[in-house]
């Protein structure tokens, strides 16, 4: 690797130059590479929906899809689904669900960038730590106890005050001395997993048969059943949530020198923190009130990004969002596909992939750090 | 510069003098109530560095957290430029003073050149940003971190480390430098070299708090010396007044010799220990 800072010669002093790239430039070569990955994901995630769209009991050509989508934007472009159903196969039950997919993977993949971003733990993640459980048990509650105070929004309301003192309490307590270690992250999120377990599995209990259905499905998080007034609701929880998570993405890199340096450097860690864990708990509510406890989707899809990006969460996050939309996408059209006929639970495939996924992370952040420190 | 000889006894004329950059009146600083820190007075002005020396536990790095306001103060104060440390917005504060702490950790595995360029955090959307790419690059080549660039954070040795922090904190180009044992890690040339820096800064008006604990090196860079001892200033001076082997010995319960090179006549500060017999001499008393 050569150094990719001009080094300032010393015989002449730096002359302003009106062609100075942008200031703060990270190594270039990771930079780049932001770029190349955004530009990758993006017609990536484009291509994913239409094969997604096509894909199913009724088998649509990606260009009819493509040409359905056009002439709905006003543009006479290609073909119209041939078959008779085609049109409202895909408006009234494809679209909705693959833009809930999308939705619902990019909030779940920024909540686990941010996550882990606060905690300072590359472990953190929604689901291992028990906020999409807490939402989750928020949410349940909303339906056995009939809650309607409002209308579409209320078990999302639900799940974003579940998932919110969750947060605030996993975060109280596994953080001692500034610092959140591994162990007591894992530890608590075991509790808390417990606990909410334990709460669901009451909520079950006390549930009528219609309520119970509906907690079960949740249980193994599904995207079956999305409607448009749900994507309403979850759309714009995500958009706010991912707007205000990239504000503070430049104070979060400050973070990872640790509480004090960040200080040192001008952030107000507690305000940052709380406005954060708030974010996280809106995201989280966003993804679980209408499709269950999707798992592990905040864990691998932020990894697998910073190892391609580096950490810097001004690319991360963006990074990250079309990451995690591309890959829900993708296991929510293998969920119902690979069985003929039947549709597997969504939450279960991504916990089969991610639950490995977690544990070879695990061995590798205790060999980096040479134990449980 | 003029060529004209100064007048033969050169009247100070007396400009309105400034705040100076940092004090601490009748600091104290109590954890469990126990005292750490006793009616600690320290003054800083601009273009000054001053060693903060003493054992262990003697509250040295107490005394830094306390001045950088990490620390709550059970009574007295700290001001930095005639204003409480408290008052001021954190912002603000961290364009005026920058912080280097002993343990350089990071959560995850940025670049050095990264780490170097969060220095520039504080003037982020200010006029001074535009020399972002200037600070930065100047901050590593006088660390020698340039070549260390695109390497990340956490592969590098503990020397590496701690010069990336400096370099951090050049980069920040503040006016005020609070430096936790910034020489800990370092070997004696890279050590020499950021207190020449450090000594550098100080030429162009910086003043350097500086935490050390080798006493040759305190007594080569530092204007001043605060030898602290069980949290309370024993003495505090030029290195060659507070630097004393009588005040050593009894403050480090060592012996401890004091000599001066007999070359340069910098003060060289020793531990008193007695002659290591050779090994013949060894071999030959054993009957």
């Amino acid at each position: 690797m050569t150094a990719v800072l001009p080094a300032p010669s010393p015989a002449t002093p730096p002359a302003p130059d009106a062609t100075t790239p942008p200031p703060e430039a990270p190594p270039a070569p990771r930079r780049t590479r932001g770029r190349l990955l955004l530009l990758g994901l993006v017609p990536a995630l484009v291509l994913a929906c239409l094969v997604a769209a096509g894909s199913g009991q009724l088998p649509i050509p990606v260009a009819e899809v493509a040409g359905s989508v056009l002439h709905r934007l006003g543009l006479d472009l290609g073909p119209l689904p041939a078959h008779p159903q085609g049109e409202a196969t895909l408006w009234q039950i494809r679209f909705p669900r693959i833009v809930m997919a999308a939705t619902v993977g990019a909030a779940l993949a920024v909540a686990g960038a941010l996550m882990q971003g606060v905690f300072g733990n590359p472990l953190a993640e929604p689901s291992v730590v028990g906020v999409s459980a807490g939402a989750a048990v928020a949410a349940a509650l909303a339906i056995v106890l009939g809650l309607d105070f409002a209308g579409v929004w209320t078990i999302a309301a639900c799940a974003f005050l579940g998932g919110l003192v969750t947060t605030l309490a996993v975060y109280a307590l596994s953080r001692s001395g500034g610092r959140t270690e591994v162990v007591t992250l894992v530890l608590t999120g075991i509790a808390v997993n417990a606990v909410a377990g334990a709460l669901l599995a009451l909520l079950l209990f006390l549930a009528d048969t219609q309520a119970r259905e509906q907690i079960v499905f949740w249980q193994l998080g599904s995207l079956n059943g999305s409607r448009w007034t749900y994507v309403g609701v979850v759309v714009p929880l995500t958009l706010l949530g991912a707007a205000l998570a990239m504000r503070y993405a430049r104070p979060l890199d400050l973070l990872a020198l640790g509480e004090r340096p960040a200080r040192h450097l001008g952030v107000d860690v507690e305000r940052l923190r709380v406005v954060l864990v708030v974010v996280v708990a809106l995201l989280t509510a966003a993804a679980v009130s209408f499709c269950g406890i999707v798992a592990f989707v905040g864990l691998v899809v932020p990894h697998l990004v910073r190892m391609v990006v580096g950490p810097s969460h001004r690319v991360l996050l963006p990074a990250s969002l079309v990451a995690g939309a591309l890959v829900l996408v993708v296991a929510d059209l293998a969920a119902r596909t690979l069985v003929a006929y039947a549709e597997l639970p969504l939450g279960m495939l991504t916990s089969l992939v991610g639950g490995p996924f977690f544990f070879w992370l695990l061995r590798r952040t205790r060999r980096t750090a040479g134990g449980w420190a | 510069m003029s060529a004209r000889t100064p007048a033969p006894t050169p009247a100070p004329t007396p400009a309105p003098t400034p705040a100076p950059a940092l004090t601490a009146e009748g600091l104290e600083v109590r954890i469990g109530g126990r005292a750490l820190l006793r009616g600690v007075d320290l003054r800083v002005e601009a273009g000054e560095v001053l060693a903060l020396v003493g054992p262990n536990g003697a509250g040295k790095s107490t005394l830094l957290a306390a001045l950088v306001g990490d620390l709550p103060a059970a009574a007295g104060s700290v001001h930095v430029h005639g204003r409480p440390v408290a008052d001021w917005r954190l912002r603000e504060l961290a364009r005026e003073r920058s912080v280097t702490t002993q343990e350089h950790h990071l959560a995850f595995p940025f670049a050095v050149a990264d780490v170097v360029a969060m220095g520039r955090a504080p003037w982020h959307g200010r006029p001074e940003s535009d020399d972002d790419e200037t600070a930065i690059a100047d901050a590593m080549a006088r660390t020698s971190t340039l070549p260390l660039a695109a390497q990340t954070f956490p592969t590098l040795s503990g020397g590496e480390k701690a010069r990336t922090a400096f370099a951090r904190t050049l980069a920040q180009r503040a006016g005020i430098w609070l430096l936790d044992e910034p020489t800990a890690a370092l070997d004696l040339g890279h050590a020499d070299d950021l207190l020449a820096d450090v000594r550098r800064a100080a030429v162009g008006g910086v003043a350097a708090v500086v935490v050390l604990h080798d006493l040759s090196l305190a007594a080569a860079w530092a204007d001043r010396v605060v030898l602290l001892e069980a949290g309370e200033v024993v003495a505090d001076g030029p290195p060659d007044a507070v630097l004393t082997a009588p005040r050593l010995t009894s403050v480090y319960a060592h012996p401890v010799e004091v000599l001066r090179h007999p070359a340069t006549g910098a003060l060289l500060v020793l531990p008193r220990r007695a002659a290591r017999p050779a090994a013949h001499q060894l071999e030959e008393s054993t009957p």
